[in-house]
């Protein structure tokens, strides 16, 4: 768990595509996502992954559980007012996660499942 | 009616649109001016919202049209140094006007001014008393203000968005909103319009930088109407990272030149730290210090808010109006609607058409000033002679100084104590079984819910009652009262607006005021205090007014009939 986020330091943003960051950029937290997302047994749900992305937290984004959670129904993308399409964020995170080495989902998932 | 100028305190963009508009009715205006030149803090800008223009271009259009009529003066370095009524209707402003020759002693300038229109702006809050931010002591922290200038041709940089102490280039850039507002320790009330004056500022640096990152600390965004679309449009094509939370602190690290910020964004409940070349803080701001004009109704942070929603420039001094950020903090667009507003008052009473005033009955009158002193509009002066005077263009026909007459000597036509009389006789003249009331009813909220009330129950129900109706609660003399209750009416029922929805500001108070007393005078002539009562009714409350009818003649018939009888 990351303390203090550096919200300027641009070493760790570099590590998510401008993509992801810029959509993540017009979401306003207003957590109809999280309100809608199903997967949601404990934090983070979506809304409070999309601000990480915003914050350019890309360590505690990439060892989110919700990205193992995600059952991928696209709730969150249907329930967005500003139209940003969250499950695809979800995905492409899921994608990046999967290729860090210091990441371990299996493992996560069932540290998950047991709680 | 008494002819004179009109008097434009300020020369900012809503001094000057007033000015001018009225200039160019045909109205002989007369433009005071502090500082030595037009535009106040407009001139100062670099783009103004919506349409990013250069603001120079709008305040040169006002200024060739305004200095165009011969009608029209403009002084500069001018301030008001005295505000005065001798006469009704008209204004007698002393203005002190500076040379810029420092030899030269201050010219005293006198003018008669059948209104004025206070656009003298407001001043920004002083940042550096947030301690926590540094203002004035490290490099690098700058108030919104001086951003503006980081922009203009003539500013400290040249116009080159650069720092403006190293003069090294910009790459994150911090902004901190609400700096002082919505804080009880500095300004409780939110100014409205940083939060639009940082985006645009957002604008400029991503517009002119290309490698250029912003953040924007802030605890609500606060764009509404129109502005959420602009809010939307910076957010989208130029991506600030917002951060909800208010820094705790601004250090200076010498070693990198950097500033250094830490906060907590509340949204994901972390810590949040950050090093950056430039802080921005949206200062807010405070009403201007105007000492000289007296009576003037503020609000309660000291802006010349008027009476909304109805009369917005209105300040209870009838002739005085005020426009743009001294009513009440705003952008330039508010600000050039409130010196509209402030134009259409200010024309609407030099077109005025003759209304009902007040008669003073000289002979009687021993010249106590008490209706000088209540008059909600400031119409009612003491004239050249020492005697009361009304000036029609200025008064509202309220009748608040026929109800604080102490001698009865002032007469509303159509009002007055005559009419009581009348109604009075009538009353004793016929009987009814139950007590009978009085009752005054103020026309603007609690006649109409009288009417509706009346057809509602077809009568049944307020027998006894007699309605009388007056142009406000506070036009009802206190005389009036015991008369009718000498008379032997059973009791007097006062109906007027709630308090603070009065009309005329302060007509219910004034009431409950004169009741109290003349409650004293009736438990001295052994008469129940009880016997007259007042209520706040408005428009709608037929159901609440029934009710308090009913409530007061239970009590009625508890006490008995009026030993008068």
């Amino acid at each position: 768990m990351v303390q203090v986020i550096n919200i300027t330091d641009s070493k760790e943003l570099r590590v998510l595509d401008p993509v992801t960051l810029n959509t993540a950029a017009i979401c306003e937290q207003c957590g109809k996502c999280g309100a809608a997302c199903p997967a949601l047994i404990k934090q983070p749900n979506p809304t409070a992954l999309i601000r990480l992305i915003q914050l350019g937290s890309v360590t505690e984004t990439l060892h989110s559980p919700l990205l193992w959670t995600c059952i991928g129904c696209e709730q969150c993308t249907a329930a967005c007012p500003q139209k940003l399409d969250v499950a695809h964020i979800v995905r492409l995170l899921r994608r990046l996660s999967a290729g860090e080495k210091d990441v371990c989902f299996p493992g996560i998932m069932v540290d998950f499942l047991l709680a | 009616m008494a002819k004179g100028k009109i008097l434009v305190v300020g020369g900012g963009i809503a001094g000057l649109t007033a000015a001018e508009k009225l200039a160019r009715a045909g109205v002989a205006v007369a433009l005071a001016e502090k500082s030595p030149y037009l535009g106040g803090r407009v001139a100062r800008l670099h783009r103004y919202y919506p349409r990013m223009c250069p603001p120079r271009c709008g305040l040169e259009v006002l200024i060739k049209s305004l200095s165009r009529f011969s009608h029209a003066e403009i002084h500069l370095i001018t301030e008001v140094t005295g505000v005065q009524r001798s006469i009704p209707g008209l204004y007698t402003v002393t203005l002190q006007k500076k040379s810029t020759d420092l030899n030269q002693q201050a010219e005293e300038l006198v003018i008669d001014a059948q209104g004025i229109i206070i656009a003298a702006g407001a001043d920004l809050y002083n940042a550096s008393l947030i301690k926590e931010y540094g203002y004035g002591r490290l490099p690098g922290v700058i108030t919104s203000m001086e951003m503006e200038s980081l922009f203009r041709p003539e500013g400290p940089t040249g116009g080159l968005p650069v720092h403006p102490v190293t003069g090294g280039p910009l790459r994150r850039v911090a902004f901190i909103q609400c700096v002082g507002s919505r804080n009880k320790n500095h300004l409780p009330y939110c100014s409205g319009y940083c939060c639009t004056v940082t985006l645009k500022q957002v604008q400029y640096l991503h517009q002119s930088l290309k490698d250029i990152r912003t953040w924007i600390f802030y605890q609500d965004i606060r764009t509404p109407g129109s502005k959420e679309e602009y809010y939307r449009h910076v957010r989208e094509e130029y991506r600030p990272v917002f951060i909800r939370g208010l820094p705790s602190s601004v250090e200076f690290k010498a070693d990198s030149n950097e500033l250094l910020l830490k906060s907590e964004d509340t949204l994901s409940k972390k810590r949040v730290t950050g090093s950056f070349d430039l802080v921005v803080l949206a200062t807010g701001m405070v009403p201007p210090a105007l000492t000289h004009f007296y009576g003037i109704e503020k609000d309660t942070f000291g802006f010349f808010s008027g009476h909304t929603p109805c009369e917005p420039s209105e300040l209870r001094r009838s002739g005085i109006w005020a426009a743009g950020c001294s009513q009440s903090p705003m952008d330039a667009g508010d600000s050039v609607k409130s010196a509209l507003a402030a134009v259409t008052q200010c024309l609407v009473k030099l077109q005025q058409q003759p209304s009902v005033y007040p008669e003073i009955n000289t002979k009687k009158c021993d010249r106590c000033g008490r209706c000088v002193k209540e008059c909600a509009y400031g119409a009612c002066i003491m004239g050249s002679d020492g005697y009361p005077a009304v000036d029609p263009g200025d008064c509202r026909s309220c009748g608040i100084c026929q109800g604080g007459c102490p001698l009865l000597c002032i007469n509303l036509p159509g009002y007055g104590g005559k009419k009581i009389e009348e109604i009075v006789d009538r009353a004793l003249s016929e009987s009814s079984p139950g007590p009978s009331i009085l009752l005054f009813l103020c026309g603007n909220d609690t006649y109409p819910a009288w009417i509706k009330l009346v057809t509602q129950v077809n009568g049944r129900g307020l027998e006894g009652i007699i309605p009388c109706s007056v142009p406000c609660i506070g036009a009802v003399n206190a005389a009036w009262i015991n008369e009718a209750l000498i008379s032997g009416l059973d009791g007097v029922m006062l109906a007027g607006c709630h308090p603070d929805q009065c009309h005329h500001a302060v007509g219910t108070s004034l009431a409950a005021t004169r009741l109290e007393n003349l409650k004293e005078t009736l438990s001295r002539m052994r008469l129940e205090p009880e016997r007259v009562c007042l209520t706040g009714i408005t428009i709608d409350e037929s159901a609440k007014l029934l009710e308090e009818i009913e409530k007061f003649r239970t009590l009625l018939e508890k006490l008995g009939p009026n030993p008068f009888k």
